[in-house]
């Protein structure tokens, strides 16, 4: 895609924590393909520097239970739309992979698709399974990573080494697949990777089933079960979509809905589950590991019987904003966390203005509810289990 | 579902709530004077035929960029306000849009209807000098 030469309306962004400093201080960013050709530097290894912002987190406390919290601070700032507004579409796609240092591509997928709608653009078939694959892989490695945090505070060892091990195995199939690119010769590293990528699949589907068996899940139940409760009323009044909505026997998950950037074929099992506890949250993220694992061994079944390879994540075509009549356009990623929404504005004097929607924003706006009433002791569990690891969390 | 969400909200509501209304393929899209943004909205999340119980988003946007068929309806605004809200069963969306005068507009909250307003309101305020009315 071309550089944009829009001017940038600063007037229409909002500060939502006041961290710019943050953001300056953060280095540049790279050279790094937008159309993700290198899927495993975007999706796993990020090529920035995390953004450190910390949850500043004052307890009240009764005895040793909570009877009060309080955030002060959050995940991230309007200050990056502006940033992200004020770029290229190249720079804007590094730029919003900074939000999420793990799998940076539910963000830059979501921005994506909201230039492509705004363009009226039509990535190919291909491309859009692509993604749907790389997207699947990223959101395994994610929830292995979230699972690995929760069983190491809950000191399971067993189960962490399960969700390393898995952990490990996704990262490789994702280095896999960011290594296909416009140069690898046909029939060689595809099929190979499609074929690794098959027994990637089929391993981390028996290291859940190794999980669900394990004596030590049966024993760390008891520490999540009727914890840190969110009822579905509650939780969509709150803006929490993801598992926090399925934890409520809701099937709502953005992988459902018409996406015209990405293609799934099939859609992997929407898991539910009950009660709104921390328990449920974490057998939805066991289970859509499981899901997406059989829905990416179907997938590359499909594209063997079809005669399809895993393909670059490349397709360069010269789009020009000005042609477009839209004025506006919105792009949509369920992201393992929930809902992710990048909105784009074009006002008369053709200036952007980017707004997005991070599902950490309304999780750090939820922690006062989901803290409530818990042990102090379980607060590390918790936290944990709601994708917070204890770096980001300042006191 | 329903043919038109103005029609259903004139007659549940009467005809003077609704200013203006799209429909697009981003969602429908109604227009709303701020001293009915809670009724809407209340009316919205509540009604049997619409649902609308999971807050997408707030969004603050210069005036004249959502294609309206009656233009402005205040001359003095500046921006408008967008409220995105989802259906948790239902496949589509609706986007609530007040007008409001940068540094002169006093905006309803809709935090008691949706918690997960307060921050994003809160935002808005300090960024366009929006005073928010709780009450």
């Amino acid at each position: 895609m071309k550089r944009s030469a829009l001017p940038v309306d600063n007037t229409l962004l909002i500060s939502r924590f006041q961290q710019k400093e943050l953001y300056q201080s953060a280095p540049s960013t790279s050279n790094v393909s937008p159309t993700m050709t290198q899927l495993a530097s975007h999706a796993l290894n990020p090529f920035f520097d995390r953004l450190a912002i910390k949850i500043g987190l004052e307890l009240k406390l009764l005895g040793s239970r909570i009877i009060n919290s309080q955030v002060s601070r959050g995940y991230f700032c309007h200050d990056l739309e502006q940033i992200i507004a004020e770029n290229s579409f190249i720079e804007g796609i590094n730029s919003i992979a900074r939000i999420n240092h793990r799998t940076p591509i539910f963000y830059q997928l979501a921005l994506i698709s909201a230039y492509e709608n705004l363009l009226d653009y039509d990535a190919s078939l291909e491309i859009k399974q692509m993604r749907a694959l790389a997207l699947e892989v990223a959101r395994i490695y994610h929830h292995f990573c979230v699972l690995k945090d929760i069983f190491m505070s809950l000191n399971a060892d067993n189960l962490f080494d399960l969700a390393r091990s898995g952990k490990n195995l996704i990262k490789s199939a994702a280095l896999m697949l960011g290594t296909v690119n416009n140069n690898t010769p046909q029939n060689s590293l595809s099929t190979l990777a499609t074929r690794d990528l098959l027994e990637i699949s089929e391993a981390i589907i028996q290291i859940i089933d190794d999980m669900d068996i394990s004596s030590e899940y049966e024993a760390i139940q008891g520490q999540l079960r009727k914890k840190a409760i969110i009822n579905l009323t509650l939780a969509s009044s709150l803006g929490l979509s993801g598992a926090f909505i399925r934890a409520n026997r809701s099937f709502y998950d953005l992988r459902g809905s018409a996406n015209s950037s990405i293609d799934y074929g099939p859609l992997p099992k929407i898991n539910i589950a009950e009660g709104g506890d921390a328990l449920a949250r974490l057998s939805l993220r066991i289970r859509d590991i499981q899901s997406s694992a059989l829905w990416l061994k179907d997938t590359l079944n499909r594209f063997k019987t079809e005669g399809l390879e895993p393909k670059p994540l490349r397709e360069e075509k010269e789009i020009i904003l000005k042609n477009s009549s839209k004025k506006f356009a919105f792009g949509e990623i369920e992201g393992p966390e929930g809902d992710i929404k990048a909105a784009l504005f074009v006002d008369e004097e053709q200036a952007i203005t980017f707004h997005l929607r991070s599902p950490a924003y309304f999780i750090a706006q939820a922690i006062p509810h989901l803290l409530l009433y818990l042990d102090l002791n379980d607060l590390p569990v918790i936290l944990t289990s709601l994708g917070i690891s204890a770096e980001e969390i300042d006191k | 579902m329903f043919k038109s969400l103005k029609s259903l909200l004139d007659q549940r509501l009467g005809s003077l709530i609704v200013q203006d209304d799209l429909a697009l393929a981003e969602g429908y899209f109604i227009k709303v004077d701020p001293s009915h943004l809670n009724a809407a909205s209340y009316f919205l999340k509540h009604d049997p035929d619409t649902r609308l119980t999971l807050l997408d988003q707030i969004i603050v946007i210069k005036t004249k960029l959502l294609p309206w068929k009656n233009d402005v309806i205040d001359p003095q605004s500046t921006h408008e306000i967008i409220y995105q809200l989802k259906s948790l069963k239902l496949p589509y969306r609706v986007n609530i849009v007040i007008e409001s005068n940068q540094g002169a507009s006093l905006i309803p909250s809709i935090a008691s209807l949706f918690a997960g307003a307060r921050w994003l309101e809160s935002d808005i305020s300090k960024k366009f000098k929006f005073d928010i009315d709780e009450s």
